[in-house]
């Protein structure tokens, strides 16, 4: 509520609570409500019994009923267990600078100019939308990183709400952002706040996935969460039936990309990854990577050339994407045992530049979502020549910053 | 001397089998088999929260099993 009221926001029908009347009535059918939408007006209805689902679509309040899970069969019994690391390793000082081995990461966008001046991303929240947090909660690396919460909205094959016992994508992620551990690895926002958010079921692929990532952002939304990073996508799935086409690259027409149109305005800046599908046949983003109004990101190499595993744009309907791009060829991230090691994807650049946006938004408190993204795209090195391989190239977040703060001093 | 050599092989490649027979083994899903539907609804009827009143909404996307229950 602070939130929107601070950017002049509406609430409107969206915002209002899924009925509560209907819900009753498919419950009283033994079937269980796993996640809901109000912005989409959505349930995710789960079961065993097909006939009593697929009869949900006789019922007068239904408008849409469609199949997104069907488990499958049989499995191997190694995809249920995530090899969990019990053995934590230590950091060790290995460099003189104050960022340590992340130096690259935050000089690449001039964002120690905006540490210097004291914008660490105090006071922002950032929701990180992930597979898993593996031993976030264990490791003296993230002892000071401040977590606000955590939650899982995935219905797989385990109902925990440990978020810390899933895989280590999310720590890896969380950690170019939050770690806080001076001439060893200094993140891009070590003072913003976090919450970690599990919505990515590893063991199957499947568009149930949107639903668990659109219940997360709408979760994190009402939690007062400033930024959400995503450093998740989707095109394929186990059915092929559902995979997507690049004529659905709209942002219109998957749920999880109708979704992530819609948090712009709801006051919230989106960061999300934009795939690493450019060495495959599929070459284009993912969904909800498509989605206007949000910051797609592409993964560069050091020499500032973009990975040829970075999956480019445009959408269908000519909007260039991805919107900017980061260090992802590779990226420094703690893993789940502890490690600083260097990894590879756009699921890297993603929070790296979500970071810098906490610290500019903490720089520029009277910006509207909206108007960040904007500035964010328009610091970039390549914005008199937006393509669809680089974007708007590389932020400059001190330029960013520079270039806005007279008119937020007045 | 021979004897002990073919059965230590024969052990070895039985102990192999098995090996391979164990990595290859599947299970069922947990829970047998599942589906989920994304259900779209016509309106929101009936919802007791007000424009008004956006304080009250719901802070929790996930349904809780004792929301499943009590319905």
């Amino acid at each position: 509520m602070q939130r929107r009221t601070k950017q002049k926001l509406i609430i409107d029908s969206t915002d209002l609570p899924v009925s509560e009347v209907y819900l009753r009535q498919i419950r009283k059918s033994g079937l269980k409500i796993v996640a809901l939408s109000k912005w989409n007006n959505t349930a995710l209805v789960r079961g065993n019994n097909i006939v009593k689902l697929e009869a949900l679509a006789a019922l007068p309040f239904v408008v849409s009923n469609k199949q997104v899970f069907a488990s499958p069969d049989s499995i191997r019994p190694q995809q249920l267990r995530v090899k969990f690391q019990d053995r934590l390793m230590l950091l060790d000082s290995i460099a003189t600078d104050y960022y340590g081995i992340a130096r690259r990461q935050i000089e690449g966008f001039n964002g120690r100019q905006l540490h210097n001046h004291g914008f660490t991303g105090k006071g922002i929240s950032i929701a990180v939308l992930d597979a898993g947090f593996m031993n976030v909660d264990r490791m003296p690396t993230f002892a000071n990183v401040n977590i606000l919460g955590t939650r899982n909205f995935v219905s797989g094959t385990d109902n925990d709400n440990d978020v810390f016992r899933h895989m280590d994508h999310g720590t890896k992620t969380l950690s170019t952002m939050a770690v806080n551990q001076p001439s060893v690895f200094v993140g891009t926002a070590p003072q913003a706040g976090y919450w970690l958010l599990r919505c990515e079921d590893f063991i199957t692929e499947t568009q149930a996935e949107e639903d668990f990532w659109a219940a997360g952002v709408e979760f994190a939304d009402s939690v007062g969460a400033d930024i959400i990073s995503s450093s998740l996508g989707y095109h394929y799935f186990d059915d092929k039936r559902q995979n997507y086409s690049y004529i659905d690259l709209d942002g219109r027409t998957a749920l999880i990309s109708r979704t992530a149109s819609m948090l712009a305005r709801k006051g919230i800046v989106l960061v999300n990854s934009a795939g690493n599908d450019g060495m495959g046949t599929w070459k284009k983003i993912s969904v909800p990577a498509d989605a206007p109004d949000i910051l797609t990101v592409g993964a560069i190499a050091p020499d500032s050339l973009n990975a040829a595993f970075s999956s480019i744009g445009p959408t269908t309907d000519g909007r260039v994407k991805p919107d900017v791009m980061a260090f992802g060829c590779p990226t420094s991230v703690v893993s789940g045992r502890g490690f600083i090691i260097q990894d590879t994807g756009t699921s890297f650049a993603c929070p790296l530049v979500a970071g810098m946006v906490a610290c500019l938004w903490q720089a520029l408190p009277q910006k509207t979502a909206l108007e960040i993204i904007d500035i964010v795209r328009s610091s970039a090195n390549r914005k008199e020549h937006p393509d669809n391989v680089f974007g708007y190239g590389i932020p400059d977040f001190w330029k960013a910053y520079q270039s806005n703060r007279s008119s937020t001093e007045q | 001397m021979k004897t002990i050599i073919l059965s230590l092989l024969l052990f070895t490649a039985m102990a192999s089998l098995s090996a391979q027979s164990s990595d290859g083994r599947l299970v069922a899903y947990p829970g047998g088999k599942t589906y989920m539907y994304r259900i779209a609804f016509r309106d929101k009827v009936g919802t007791t929260v007000l424009l008004l009143n956006p304080k009250s909404f719901s802070r929790n996307g996930r349904c809780s099993d004792e929301q499943n229950k009590n319905s």
